[in-house]
């Protein structure tokens, strides 16, 4: 186990089984370096807010369970610019007025990607959003599942789904399934998903005033993927999508 | 500047432009009339390579290059500019990114912030281009007239050679041609290499940017050329004379 108090870039290199937890305001970095199969249990105690950060280029295979506590919120962000990548991530809203809000963001070229997110509201003014952004290029393949769970007596609780895709190529898939389970009368909760295509016009249009297919390219994917991307990580991400697209 | 010979164009298996040629010189300005749907934007948007028009036969050479091997961006940095007649809504690029981009596409050296600002400020003053003009996305929630002079911004910032203006004056309200024409006489004026094709069927925007040689076009071919005189005199009598 290992007890969070600090801000921290928790390195990973080797696979791990671990149990995390988080007992003060800190930021913590997930800095994985290389292809590994992780399983992450990350507990938030009573009034804490967090932010969790995972940005990496090298293949994951990422099983990750947070437990937020009484009047506690978890920011977690995930930019994964790699070739292949599932992650499973369980957000248990255990204690009243817990929040979660979850971007992922995910360059896929040539890429092999499954993600899926299940947020369980199990008390009173639980909130969660959760946000997937994904580009698609290059023969890419996306799956992208989104369950949310508002418990009985999850009473003013508040689920937003959001996920969202562009493929720029004619050959890359994406499948994507936002579910609302509702079992409480007195919540708020809505969800959406969609998917477009480059339009050939819109790029015509571009390169009619000069700019390249490739620069059209990095314009869109700079917007689409930096909207839900928090301030401070945006110099990075916004090197990476450069890199990556 | 450009020499178009026997061009002929089809799309969606229908032959649109047949036998055009035409020789545009530097400081000429050539205005191209004809009824709606005759192929006067074939024409505009052929020239600039857009990828829906199939070229059969014919060359287009600009500043004695082969323009047809050219990809539409090329043919741009090298200085063609097509305002287009329905300018595309950009959702979710910025005016200031699009800018921006198109600009450092041009030259070596990328724009500074300040002199990018200072050239977005100047253009939106002649133009009378709303404040948050540069802050909206490209041609997004803009009026029919908003997207117009947003075109005409563009050839003030990008400053190309040869402006292909496809039907400019549809869409604007009697200020707003006169805006967009003083600009655009200004700008012909203050540029020594610079050449304009108009795409157009009423001579509103002729009255700013007065041509120096006229075509008719109908049935896909050039049925009669002349001098400004002849676009006066279609603007009395139509084009049945």
């Amino acid at each position: 186990m290992i007890e969070i108090s600090d801000n921290t870039n928790l390195k990973i290199d080797k696979v791990l089984d671990k149990e995390i937890i988080i007992n003060k305001n800190v930021d913590l970095e997930l800095d994985i370096i290389k292809y590994l199969n992780l399983n992450l249990n990350i507990t938030l105690e009573k009034n804490i807010k967090s932010n969790i950060y995972l940005i990496t280029i090298h293949n994951i295979k990422l099983n990750l369970t947070i437990n937020v506590d009484d009047n506690s919120s978890v920011k977690l962000f995930f930019g994964l610019f790699n070739k292949k990548s599932t992650t499973d991530i369980n957000i248990n809203l255990i204690g009243k007025n817990s929040n979660s809000n979850f971007s992922l963001i995910n360059l896929s070229n040539n890429n092999i990607s499954t993600h899926n997110t299940l947020v369980n509201h199990l008390n009173n003014n639980t909130n969660s959003i959760i946000i997937n952004r994904t580009i698609l290029n290059n023969n890419s393949n996306c799956l992208m599942n989104i369950k949310s769970n508002i418990k009985n007596d999850s009473i003013n609780s508040n689920s937003n789904q959001n996920i969202e895709a562009i493929i720029f190529d004619n050959n890359s898939k994406v499948e994507m399934s936002p579910i609302l389970f509702i079992d409480e009368n007195n919540v708020f909760a809505k969800h959406s998903s969609s998917v477009s295509k480059l339009n050939d016009r819109d790029l015509y249009y571009l390169m009619s005033k000069g700019i390249s297919k490739e620069e059209a390219n990095r314009m869109y994917a700079l917007n689409f993927l930096l909207k839900d991307t928090p301030i401070e990580k945006k110099e990075i991400i916004e090197k990476m999508i450069v890199r990556y697209i | 500047m450009l020499t178009i010979k026997n061009l002929k164009v089809k799309t969606d298996g229908k032959e649109i432009l047949n036998n055009i040629s035409l020789n545009i010189n530097n400081k000429e300005i050539h205005a191209v009339m004809g009824k709606n749907g005759i192929g006067k934007s074939t024409l505009a948007n052929t020239l600039m390579g857009d990828p829906r028009y199939e070229i059969l036969n014919g060359s287009i050479y600009f500043n004695n290059e082969d323009l047809i091997k050219m990809t539409v961006d090329e043919r741009a940095r090298k200085g063609m500019f097509l305002a287009m007649q329905y300018p595309n809504e950009l959702d979710g690029i910025s005016n200031l990114d699009f800018i921006k981009n198109a600009i450092n596409s041009r030259n070596k050296e990328k724009i500074n912030t300040i002199e990018l600002y200072k050239l977005i400020e100047n253009t939106k003053d002649k133009l009378n281009l709303k404040d948050d003009y540069i802050k909206r996305d490209v041609n997004v929630g803009f009026s029919g007239g908003e997207k117009k002079k947003n075109e005409i911004a563009q050839i003030l910032m990008f400053k190309p050679k040869l402006i292909i203006l496809d039907e400019i004056d549809s869409g604007l309200d009697v200020d707003a041609v006169k805006t967009v024409g003083k600009t655009l006489k200004e700008y012909y004026e203050n540029n020594d290499e610079i050449s304009f094709l108009i795409i157009t069927h009423h001579t509103n925007i002729l009255k700013y940017l007065k041509p120096t040689h006229v075509h008719v076009i109908d049935n896909g071919r050039i049925t009669q050329s002349g001098d400004n005189s002849l676009a006066e005199k279609i603007e009395k009598e139509g084009y049945k004379s």
